[in-house]
């Protein structure tokens, strides 16, 4: 075969460019980056509304304690916060203060266990507070260990793809073997893009979690124990 | 999942409208692929047989016309090629000088001054121009020497016919004298005699000399030939006689240092079967003719060498013949060399002009010598 002919025949036309790397895929490899694609999605937007959902707690963690510590009234407190629905620190004062309040309203004065039915309760609400944080975080979790290995199955069926492919064309000229390479390492790319920000930014909102839950869990002690106080100091008027 | 836009969590929305953005201007930016700069392939390499090697006749790319007739290529004209047999020296030795007619030869007694000198020898003569040469000379000499009988025999012949001839002109005289003149009869009958046999004696000297001549010639030749026998007094000549080394290179029959751009068609013609055989048949009686296969050979186990033989359009060594393949013992190797040298020996060959047009077929033989044959 003259050089020449070999030189002409060679350019088949690889559309190189990102669409044109889909497109020419296998469909399971389409299907991979597709699937891939919606992962990145969506991580990046629980990334967005877990960074946004923090922020926003603590920022009304902090005007909470503001009040909290103001030394108003906390029964005032708890009329104003009563009436909508309430998070975070917020959720925690009101559900603490309704055990409280119906302990005190009923007919029979029950204060022999008020203090513990208070830390359950407390429990209670911390446990569901850091659920509601906590949620979606998994799918992070999930997206970041698996997206690389989603990704390189696409890879290597791509490439299996392509290997199939120049047996056929009996070639093994780097021209017809370097698009198929590409497409298939185009799979893992996007798998690598899509776990990258998941593993990071699960990581970082973990550990935010991780904080709020230990800034929860301090306000209920120390709110517990002025509660306790309180239901000590009525015992001892009543007896 | 109900996609409706909630200002408390906008993550999806704003995610994956970030997303379009991002594969949209990946679309645009990336789309252009910036090339390697274009690096030549490798050339595609064949392997073919030396038979194909034998019929190129595509020449070369960087060649400025077609040539036409293509030759292979030769940087110079080959040197000589060594005809003799092992033990010989490789090249002629300057001849000694020879020596001067005039010097007297120890067996010699007369000098033959009178005689024409000998025609000096040829520089090199073949064995064969040699011993024509000598079977003419022995010819020459022995119709030389014929023919000095014969005239001596005529001579004599002469001699006796003119005796019988004087001596009956001498009875004529006498009687016509005894009749005319009794008194002179005496005189007239002794120089009668007298003359016959001056005349006769004339004879018998001239063909003493013609073959004293002969004699003389034959001498002559004879202390030429004497002369010129190796002279052991000049061995200092060949002591003296170093030569170096040539330098090598490409050789063929004449300098060809211009390569063609090819021919018209593109293959060379082939020879069919019937032809090739025919055609071997002839070149491999002809280099059987110069063929002595070595005595150690008679034994009938030596093995038959292969020779690679180049030919030029002639019939002459396109380059010195080479063994391709022989058996592992000295017999095979002296059989082999052998074989050689008579390709040497015998070249040019004849070939017959039928074959010319497939030249590049035979331009190169493979040759098995079989030293039975």
């Amino acid at each position: 075969m003259n050089p020449a002919d070999v030189a002409q025949a060679v350019p088949v036309a690889h559309d190189m460019s990102l669409f044109g790397l889909f497109w020419q895929a296998h469909f399971i490899v389409k299907l991979v980056m597709l699937g891939l694609l919606g992962a990145s999605v969506w991580c990046w937007a629980i990334i967005i509304d877990k960074t946004l959902l923090y922020a926003r707690t603590k920022r009304a963690m902090n005007r909470f304690e503001e009040v909290f510590w103001s030394g108003q009234s906390l029964e005032e407190l708890f009329r104003s916060l009563q009436s909508r629905p309430a998070t975070g620190l917020a959720a925690v004062f009101v559900a603490a203060m309704r055990e409280w309040k119906r302990s005190f309203e009923g007919s029979g004065r029950s204060f022999q266990s008020l203090s513990q039915r208070i830390d359950k309760v407390l429990d209670v609400t911390i446990q569901r507070e850091v659920e509601r944080l906590d949620s979606k975080l998994t799918v992070l979790a999930s997206i970041g260990s698996a997206g690389p290995y989603i990704g390189l199955f696409g890879t290597v069926v791509g490439i299996m793809n392509s290997f199939t492919s120049i047996a056929a064309s009996k070639s093994t000229s780097l021209a017809v073997v370097a698009p198929g390479i590409a497409e298939a390492l185009f799979a893992t790319a996007i798998g690598l893009f899509a776990a990258i920000p998941a593993v990071l930014a699960y990581n970082k909102l973990q550990s935010e979690v991780g904080k709020l839950q230990s800034r929860l869990e301090g306000f209920a002690d120390e709110f517990s124990a002025i509660l306790s106080r309180q239901i000590d100091e009525r015992i001892a008027l009543a007896a | 999942m109900k996609l409706k836009f909630n200002s408390s969590e906008p993550g999806l929305w704003v995610s994956g409208a970030t997303h379009v953005v991002l594969l949209t201007a990946a679309l645009v930016g990336l789309s252009a692929v910036h090339e390697f700069p274009s690096a030549e392939e490798g050339i595609p390499v064949e392997v073919i047989t030396d038979n194909q090697f034998s019929q190129i006749t595509k020449g070369e790319k960087t060649a400025k016309a077609v040539l036409q007739q293509p030759k292979p290529r030769a940087e110079r004209v080959a040197d000589k090629a060594e005809l003799r047999d092992p033990g010989e020296d490789k090249r002629d030795v300057p001849a000694p000088p020879k020596r001067p007619e005039e010097m007297k030869v120890a067996d010699k007694e007369e000098t033959v001054a009178a005689q024409p000198p000998p025609p000096p020898p040829p520089p090199k003569p073949t064995q064969a121009e040699a011993e024509a040469k000598a079977k003419a000379l022995e010819e020459e000499k022995k119709l030389a020497e014929a023919k000095a009988e014969a005239e001596a025999i005529e001579r004599a012949k002469a001699a006796e016919k003119a005796k019988s001839e004087a001596e009956a002109k001498a009875k004529a005289e006498a009687e016509a004298k005894a009749q005319a003149e009794a008194k002179k009869v005496a005189e007239a009958k002794a120089k009668a005699e007298a003359e016959a046999k001056a005349k006769a004696e004339a004879e018998a000297k001239k063909v003493a000399e013609a073959k004293a001549k002969a004699e003389a010639e034959a001498k002559a030749r004879k202390e030429a030939q004497v002369a010129k026998k190796l002279d052991m007094g000049d061995i200092k000549q060949f002591l003296e006689n170093k030569e170096r080394n040539q330098s090598t290179g490409a050789t063929g029959a004449e300098v060809q240092k211009t390569a063609s751009l090819g021919t018209a068609t593109g293959s060379a013609a082939k020879l069919n079967p019937s032809q090739r055989d025919a055609l071997m048949g002839i070149l491999q009686e002809q280099m059987k003719r110069c063929f002595t296969p070595p005595i150690s050979a008679s034994a009938g186990n030596a093995v038959a060498p292969l020779l690679d033989v180049r030919l030029n359009p002639d019939g002459t060594l396109a380059q010195d013949p080479s063994v391709v393949q022989s058996g592992p013992n000295s017999t095979d190797r002296a059989v082999a060399d052998a074989a050689l040298r008579a390709v040497r020996r015998c070249a040019p060959y004849r070939v017959p002009a039928q074959y010319a047009p497939q030249y590049s077929d035979w331009k190169m033989l493979k040759v098995y010598f079989d030293p039975m044959i």
